[in-house]
């Protein structure tokens, strides 16, 4: 079990990072970025299975051998955005500038009061789509977060912003209670936000091309969007460095259609454009991509020698 | 498992049109054994899933009126069999 990604250090990597940022709201963003510094060095050489993942998967995003320096950057991007993510949640978003892409089709259905799904991902910051949608818009966000994963850390996000805890959906109730939170939060014309791009173990997953590798997308947030005959939109929150974030957002389909005779294959479909999606702004933003652990199925653990540094 | 139960006129409606909603090939309705575990690895239950349990939200919504919903304990216990979930729709329809 242990080489799934719930047991990875990134757990206990961004707890401490947290508890540090914690001391930084008080300090600044300034200050809190100059600690980063050691406590990225510190990772860097105490977390092997972090450092082999971010080389992993730099290798494809950058299309070339990284080199330790942009393990690094990769790090610090990470916590760079962990910070920010406090900074979001205590609603100090005016110190940033965020750029905001919204195609009509997506503005039209985000105000019409009709429930739909937002897929997100582990890129970037999705704190930066947050603060936009709900603090700047005022939309009925609902975010499905599993509390059994985070507890400490939901927690510590749940005091930094209560009335982000009337905005989760807890994801560890599994079964027949959550679809129908799911179907209710919808049905009430509530955005639902969920994560596209980690299946867990026990989760019926679909197999996709990504960045050149096979990878597990989850099937739930697929299936969900067809049952419910809900459009689907996708949310992209990239940090550009400095104070800057550019989201975006996509309208992916109006509804998620699936014969019944074909429908595995017409959800794999759905997964693989959405997978070109992501590609498309992982590409846009390597250093944002912030799945710490062995993401690729055809890259064990350990399969990747020393020798491949520059 | 023995062999199972008659099922009532009530039950046997739900089970065909769980088949239906769930597109449960080579399933026969009257086959289901009422009081078999419908979600599950259980031998002789459906072996359901939760997007399933969706579906037969959806089709009970469309066919019968009633709504299950995630914060009633009852409606949660409904989804245990095709027994639970036929009582508890009629019990439902009644009030």
């Amino acid at each position: 079990m242990t080489r799934y990604w719930e047991q990875q250090r990134e757990r206990s990597f961004t707890i401490m990072l947290y508890g540090m940022a914690w001391a930084t709201l008080l300090l600044g963003r300034q200050i809190a970025r100059l600690i980063l510094f050691p406590i990225v060095g510190y990772f860097l050489l105490t977390s092997p299975r972090a450092v082999r993942a971010s080389r992993h998967a730099l290798r494809r995003l950058l299309g070339r051998k990284p080199s330790w320096m942009d393990v690094a950057r990769h790090f610090y991007t990470y916590a760079t955005c962990a910070i920010d993510r406090l900074y979001f949640l205590k609603g100090r978003e005016g110190q940033f500038h965020i750029t905001a892409q919204r195609p009509a089709a997506v503005t039209e259905i985000a105000s019409s009061g009709r429930g739909c799904l937002l897929l997100v991902a582990h890129l970037g910051s999705f704190e930066s789509l947050r603060a936009l949608g709900t603090t700047q818009r005022n939309l009925p966000l609902s975010v499905l977060l599993d509390r059994e994963q985070g507890k400490k850390m939901i927690g510590l996000l749940e005091r930094l912003n209560p009335q982000l805890a009337t905005q989760l959906i807890d994801a560890s109730l599994r079964g027949p209670a959550l679809v129908l939170k799911l179907k209710e939060a919808m049905q009430a014309g509530r955005i639902v936000c969920m994560m596209a791009d980690r299946a867990r173990a026990d989760e019926r997953a679909l197999a996709v091309q990504f960045m050149g590798g096979a990878v597990r997308f989850p099937e739930g947030p697929w299936s969900l969007a067809k049952a419910l005959g809900v459009p689907v939109l996708l949310g992209f929150g990239l940090y550009r460095g400095g104070r800057r974030y550019d989201v975006s957002f996509e309208l992916f389909a109006e509804r998620i259609t699936a014969e019944r005779a074909n429908r595995a294959a017409e959800l794999q479909a759905h997964a693989q454009r959405y997978a070109q999606r992501l590609e498309f702004h992982a590409q846009r933003a390597p250093y944002n991509w912030f799945n710490f652990y062995d993401y690729w199925a055809d890259e064990p653990a350990g399969s990747f020698p020393a020798s491949s540094f520059k | 498992m023995s062999a199972a139960p008659a099922l009532s006129a009530d039950e046997l409606t739900m089970a065909q049109r769980l088949v239906d909603a769930l597109s449960l090939e080579g399933v026969n309705a009257s086959a289901i054994a009422p009081n078999a575990a419908l979600f599950g690895g259980h031998s002789d239950g459906l072996g359901l899933d939760s997007i399933d349990a969706l579906e037969i939200a959806l089709m009970i919504q469309q066919h019968y009126g009633v709504e299950l919903k995630s914060d009633d304990p009852q409606a949660r216990e409904a989804f245990n069999s095709l027994r639970d979930l036929t009582d508890y729709v009629l019990m439902r329809r009644k009030s």
